[in-house]
């Protein structure tokens, strides 16, 4: 009786955090998808991933540390089942990006951006989408294993690559951001 | 838009409207099962274990049955030795996969073990389990020898040529039927290591070799059990 009611204890603290912080876990399974149905795919599977591990996580570090390890790492694994159904995805399957005449000029300096780092090798992109989400470079660096030091270089290369893939796009910020 | 602050007020407006779920939904979604990632590399783990475990147990037996009997009782000791030494290395193997499963090392540190599990650690224990079946095999052996009063090898030539044939055919069996999962595991180092994702494009070629392999090994082991119901049947008759 009691171990039943530590059990629905846990899995309403665990809901709750996720319904927190689930924007967190939307935008990583947008940069580590290109259609809807691995979106939601992947979406589970991070769910499942991290539930499977709540019960293991004591606080040895953050919550959000630990959050963004399960997360990332399941969507760098995730890349298996895509190889698995679908190793050589054609351009038709790629989600279209929306007409940028039906967008404004932000959400489509979003799409931009969101495209250039889908771009990006597996580990940088998991490098810059921390950086985005405002996480210092020690959390970058417990999160992913390199260096602060590491993290810093990585950072200035993969910051000139989306500069360089957002002027190739013919996106310039200023007419956007600001 | 070099700038990084520039970047990061642009990704503020990525919006995931549309795709947030309530607590319900999420709570439901915990209901659904998943595949676990490593299951056939866990599974020849865990029959290569009960393998291990039945030898152990028959060679501690044999060790006491052969008492005082030579050679056949070093032999059964360094056995039951080697069984030991093969069962630890597969317990910490299964429990460093474990780990894997669990996904909340940092990043490299999981590249790392992933790399050390299937470049090296599963190819080790590939070796081990090959030998484990021979292993019981020679065990039971002993142990029916050994009821019948004396352990002796008939033709020892037929023999050794048995053993090793059975160690490189389950040799041959564990690699193809690890084949889908390594390769793929190995394709992803490659490409989380190297940012190399060319070789994605071999898969599907990988795919149909495996496919051929694995058909040529349901073919000799279909034909191995015709041969031994034949053998059977002349015996019988």
């Amino acid at each position: 009786m009691k171990d039943s009611r530590q059990a629905t204890e846990l899995r309403d603290t665990f809901v709750a955090s996720i319904h927190q912080v689930q924007g967190i876990l939307h935008r990583i399974c947008s940069l580590y998808t290109w259609t809807p149905e691995e979106r939601q795919d992947l979406w589970q599977e991070i769910l499942l991933q991290l539930w499977r591990t709540y019960p293991t996580f004591r606080g040895h570090s953050q919550f959000s540390t630990w959050l963004y390890r399960v997360a990332l790492n399941t969507a760098l694994m995730h890349r298996r089942s895509r190889m698995r159904r679908n190793p050589t995805m054609s351009i038709d399957e790629i989600e279209p990006p929306a007409a940028p005449e039906n967008m404004s000029g932000s959400e489509h300096g979003v799409r931009l951006l969101t495209g250039s780092i889908r771009e990006l090798e597996q580990l940088d992109r998991a490098v810059i989408l921390l950086r985005l989400e405002e996480k210092s470079y020690q959390e970058i660096a417990e999160i992913t294993g390199l260096s602060e030091g590491a993290v810093s270089l990585r950072l200035v290369r993969i910051r000139e690559k989306l500069r360089k893939a957002l002027a190739s796009k013919g996106y310039s910020g200023e007419n956007y951001v600001g | 838009m070099s700038d990084e602050h520039d970047l990061q007020a642009l990704w503020k407006m990525e919006t995931t409207d549309g795709r947030t779920v309530d607590a319900v939904d999420i709570a439901s979604s915990l209901a659904c099962h998943t595949n676990r990632q490593f299951l056939t590399v866990k599974l020849f783990l865990w029959i290569g274990l009960g393998i291990l475990g039945v030898t152990f147990a028959l060679d501690v037996a044999n060790t006491f049955g052969y008492w005082g009997g030579g050679a056949i009782w070093f032999v059964q000791v360094g056995m039951a030795l080697l069984a030991v030494v093969f069962t630890v290395y597969g317990i910490c193997l299964l429990a460093d996969i474990e780990k894997l499963e669990r996904a909340d090392e940092n990043l490299l540190e999981r590249l790392r073990r992933l790399r050390r599990i299937f470049r090296r650690r599963v190819e080790i224990w590939n070796l081990m389990w090959a030998a484990s079946v021979p292993l019981m095999i020679f065990a039971i052996n002993s142990a029916v020898d050994n009821q019948n009063g004396h352990f002796q090898i008939n033709r020892p030539g037929l023999f050794t040529a048995i053993q090793i044939a059975s160690f490189i055919f389950i040799y041959a069996v564990t690699r193809i039927g690890q084949y889908p999962l390594v390769s793929e595991i190995k394709i992803l180092m490659a490409e989380l290591e190297r940012g190399n994702g060319e070789e994605i494009a071999t898969l599907p070629a990988r795919r149909r070799r495996w496919r051929f392999w694995f058909a040529v090994l349901c073919v000799v082991l279909i034909s191995l059990l015709l041969w031994a119901a034949w053998q059977t049947w002349i015996l019988a008759h």
